[in-house]
């Protein structure tokens, strides 16, 4: 498999007969109905608690890059006291993974765990539905290339119980199916509206022959066709597509064109999160996507963070040795966080940049920044949770600390659910915890 | 599945370790085969299904296609690994995403399909006939079996309709997208004729031809393969047998085994393995030198499959190796006896260091840690890959205390043996670490060593609760144990059944593993053995009705 391309060839190739737009820009046209936009972000191994939690200036060394930003600071909320509660196979850094967003008891053996049923992003998908071409997407750095021990801790976005929506790690190859084809709206109409009936002729014998082969097939089988069909559906809902970028908003990425990148290499690891956060902030800004996750790394990642002159196993040398007595540990771990927080600020920023509505697309949008560890050595308690954003006005007063005393991490997925318009009395294993208090207005 | 795994899963992690592995473990899998059935009628244990063809199958059985004129622009992430393994059924699945990347593929691919080649259409012949012997030829290679009358068709007015405004070409291009793109394409069937509520559920010739060409080169079946099917000659066994061995002797099936062997290693992520540079600062650890090891690897696996028989001797046993001038010089040092050619050439190494291999530098690199060597990552790897332990991680709510650097005092070993003083820790450490300690003389890039800049090194190991109990001292002396072990052999089987079954090990499978451990024991033959075992036994070609 050619694991780099360049997107000249790409182009190159996408100039034959049957290559053309799946979907174009509409500029001009008014935005869709929509519901907010939502991107989970999730960090590994924890956080130096002592550097994060803000003073009574709502300042902290880990948020600099966002409480010091008055525009971002206004926007930021802080929810202190979630608890992470998981249950079934697995240890702390697989439950980050596997248990944060489903909620559910894990299912596997204690070496081989995997989520047990769907994450808050399908099920935002299937309750909200969204008319985007992409209503979900779920991409990170080097979240997937990892050795065999910890294939489950991969993605922490899951269709079903075991099946993990996979986590595009190459930019190259997001921007491809993002992008491809909005720059080239003077494609010849007449050749486009004969390839458009081709393609959806297409996908009905592919329809055809899944409904078919699913009808031959034990219950539990189909649930795999089912899978299938509902993506050539939403492959099908693309075709011919436009979408409605707000005013004002750039829905190229400029970026990308250029050299192929090793996605799997850890030294491009930087290049890769500046790559990789302006796509999803271009993604999300331009509707093409509305529930996006995101992963910084894998699970109980083993980062050497050489570019922040560390060096050393952030997981074994850095996050288990930060346990108080060790003053190069936490400085290393607070210098870990800091990196991870300018990036949410990158993507906060690039949105709150774009006007729409009364103000800015943060403002119509939640960022959800959480960690599947509270601390370096496994805490799951206290767990650092950062929204940013105003999700259109259903998160109440932006711009501080919500205390919530201890509070389970299926609390604030209820919450997230109210927030993103979808009433829900609680969430996975929970359906009757209700939300966190103080949240939304 | 084996009873220590049960008891994993009924018990809180913890208690997995807690046991007496001894009582808990025994020899090898065990299942009592039915009521008056000799253990050579142990029924099917997997149900009608279907499965996704797995990335690397995928691009494998489109490139088989396509041949090598057509390129592959689109890159496909990779499959999650369950227990290792790339292709397990319940875990691959598709969205949106990823069916947008085989809409791409499908779309590039037809874009280029060298149709001259493909399907010519020679003056004199209705490009009507052409399509349909295009079509008829293509499908039959991409789904592995021949295409209905009812496909055949609607393949037709694809067909019509691209060509009527944009040529012949062009239909046949838009035939290939849809072929492509079918499920029958992208999965395999393991269904039978017909669904039956009870009794087992024999495979259609061409879900059987599947079956044999995918478990051992990792595509679809060839002319000759699909022609036997034609005839209805793969119902029988001796037919079966002297297919598998036929295929087993194929340059992929080299290539689809050393995968099996590499990932069951956990050797995949070779390829992007990072250093410390503080700890292994150039020339001692580059890309180069890594690059260098993934080749001793490769090269190694490929003999061990070849010359050496595919045997576990042949992969555990042998001091000799592909070992390159800077390998010799940076790594080995005096561990090669004799003179290095150039390139990866087979010299022998010495024997008190180096045996098999988890004697390798590529082996001993990854199962480390970046700065240093990991005792607890190697005694792992002995546990849950070489004798099908399944010791967990450290389970939610164990406080887990920083381990300390070795320093002019203290050694990896003395460190860790506090780490995992706890009794919490010690449960599983007991089993783990000396194991572990064992590699000791092995540094994090695969050096021998005698200290790590303080005391001397203590690398006397032990195995516990296994059937080779007892002390040993280095990779080479615990290779000699393993090679003695029956639970090795039972585990080796465990985990190429798994991948061949793309599932996990469940309850009744015991009674397969054990028939095939013993026949297997018997043979005293090498994985292709296990293989021709799998294929030619009643489970391979039926399925249970019921899941």
């Amino acid at each position: 498999m050619s694991r780099r391309f360049a997107r000249r060839e790409l182009l190159k190739t996408a100039g034959a007969s049957l290559l053309v737009p799946r979907f174009l820009r509409q500029a001009f046209a008014a935005p869709a109905e929509l519901p907010p936009r939502m991107v989970l972000l999730m960090q590994a191994n924890g956080t130096h608690q002592a550097s994060f939690w803000p003073d009574a200036d709502f300042r902290s060394p880990i948020l600099a890059p966002l409480l010091d930003d008055p525009l971002l600071a206004s926007r930021t909320t802080i929810i202190k006291g979630v608890k992470l509660e998981a249950d079934g196979p697995g240890n702390e850094h697989d439950r980050g993974f596997h248990s944060f967003w489903t909620g559910v008891r894990s299912v596997g053996t204690p070496t081989d765990s995997w989520g047990g049923g769907p994450s808050i992003d399908q099920i935002l998908k299937d309750r909200l539905a969204p008319r985007v071409p992409y209503p979900t997407l779920n991409c990170g750095v080097q979240a997937a290339d990892i050795g065999p021990k910890n294939g489950h801790r991969t993605s922490f976005s899951y269709m079903q119980a075991q099946k993990q929506v996979p986590t595009e790690t190459d930019p190259v190859r997001l921007y491809a199916a993002l992008f491809r084809g909005l720059d080239q709206d003077s494609a010849d109409p007449i050749r486009a509206a004969r390839r458009l009936r081709q393609r959806k002729s297409v996908m009905d014998f592919v329809s055809a022959d899944i409904g078919a082969l699913a009808e031959r097939l034990p219950p539990e089988e189909r649930r795999k066709l089912d899978l299938h069909a509902t993506a050539v559906r939403e492959m099908e809902a693309r075709l011919g597509a436009t979408i409605a970028p707000p005013p004002g908003a750039r829905c190229m990425s400029p970026a990308i064109a250029g050299q192929p990148i090793d996605a799997r290499n850890e030294a491009n690891v930087p290049v890769l999160m500046d790559l990789m956060i302006d796509l999803v902030a271009q993604a999300t800004i331009c509707n093409i996507t509305r529930f996006v996750t995101f992963s910084f790394g894998y699970g109980g990642n083993q980062w050497l963070f050489k570019w922040l002159g560390i060096n050393v196993d952030w997981h074994a040398d850095v996050a288990h040795k930060d346990t108080g007595a060790d003053p190069v540990a936490a400085q290393r771990m607070t210098t870990i966080n800091l990196w991870h927080a300018k990036y949410v600020a990158r993507l906060a920023r690039a949105m709150a940049a774009v006007p729409e509505g009364d103000g800015s697309v943060l403002d119509g949008s939640l960022l959800v920044w959480s960690n599947e560890n509270a601390t370096g050595f496994h805490g799951l308690e206290n767990i650092p949770v950062v929204l940013l954003g105003r999700a259109g006005g259903r998160l109440k007063q932006p711009g501080r600390v919500v205390d919530v005393g201890v509070q389970s991490n299926h609390r604030v997925a209820t919450s997230l659910l109210g927030l993103m318009g979808v009433n829900a009395a609680g969430f996975g294993s929970r359906p009757d915890c209700g939300p966190v208090p103080g949240i939304m207005s | 599945m084996p009873r220590f795994v049960l008891a994993a899963l009924a018990a809180v992690a913890l208690q997995a370790c807690t046991v007496t592995a001894k009582d808990s473990i025994g020899p090898g899998p065990t299942q009592p085969p039915p009521p008056g059935a000799g253990p050579a009628s142990c029924g099917a244990t997997t149900g009608r299904r279907v499965r996704r063809l797995s990335i690397t199958e995928y691009l494998t059985v489109m490139r088989d296609l396509i041949g090598d004129d057509v390129p592959l622009l689109v890159s496909i992430p990779p499959d999650p690994r369950a227990g290792g393994f790339d292709n397990n059924a319940d875990k691959l699945s598709v969205n949106a995403g990823v069916i947008a990347h085989f809409t791409d593929v499908a779309e590039q691919v037809a874009a280029a399909l060298p149709v001259d080649r493909l399907a010519p259409c020679g003056s004199g012949r209705a490009a009507g006939d052409c399509a349909r012997s295009f079509a008829t030829t293509f499908a039959r290679r991409a789904y592995g079996r021949p295409l209905s009358a009812d496909e055949a068709a609607r393949l037709q007015n694809l067909f019509d309709d691209a060509a009527a405004t944009d040529g012949y070409p062009a239909g046949i291009r838009l035939m290939a997208e849809a072929i492509l793109q079918s499920p029958h394409f992208l999965y395999r069937t393991e269904l039978g004729r017909q669904a039956q509520n009870h009794g087992p559920v024999a495979l259609s010739p061409y879900e059987v031809a599947s079956q044999l060409s995918f478990l051992v080169t990792g595509a679809r079946p060839d002319d000759r393969l699909l022609d036997l099917a034609d005839a209805g000659k793969l119902a029988f066994p001796d037919v079966l047998k002297s297919e598998a061995l036929r295929l087993l002797e194929t340059p992929r099936a080299r290539v689809h085994l050393r995968r099996f062997l590499i990932a069951w290693l956990g050797l995949e992520d070779l390829d992007r393995l990072t250093k410390s540079n503080e700890f292994f600062p150039p020339p001692d650890f580059t890309p180069v030198i890594r690059d260098e090891m993934k080749l001793e690897i490769d090269r190694f696996l490929d003999h061990a499959l070849g010359e050496g028989g595919g045997t576990l001797d042949a992969l555990f046993g042998t001091s000799e190796s592909f070992v390159t001038p800077l390998l010799a010089s940076i790594i080995y040092k005096g561990d090669v006896l004799g003179p290095v050619g150039s390139g990866a050439t087979l010299v022998k190494l010495d024997p008190r260091h180096r045996r098999g291999i988890l004697s390798l530098p590529g082996f001993l690199a990854v199962h480390a840690t970046v700065a240093r060597t990991s005792p607890v990552d190697r005694g792992v790897f002995v546990l849950r890959r070489l004798l099908c332990q399944d010791i967990p991680d450290p389970p939610p709510g164990v406080f887990i205390p920083p381990l300390a650097s070795p320093d002019r005092v203290r050694t990896t070993r003395q460190n860790q043996d506090d780490h995992a003083r706890s009794p919490n820790c010690a449960a599983c450490h007991v089993l783990i670490d000396p194991i572990g300690f064992g590699f000791e003389h092995m540094d994090g890039i695969g050096r021998f060593r005698t200290n790590e800049g303080g005391p001397a090194i203590d690398s006397s190991g032990r195995l516990n609760g296994t059937d080779v109990d007892g002390p040993f001292a280095g990779p080479a002396e615990l290779t000699g144990k393993l090679l003695a072990s029956r639970m090795v052999r039972a585990c080796f089987v465990n985990h190429l059944w798994r991948w061949s079954e793309a599932r996990d090990v469940k309850e009744g499978d015991g009674c397969a593993l054990d028939d095939h451990l013993n026949n297997w024991l018997r043979s005293d033959g090498g994985i292709a053995d296990l293989l021709v075992q799998f294929t030619t036994s009643a489970r391979f070609t039926t399925r249970k009705a019921q899941p």
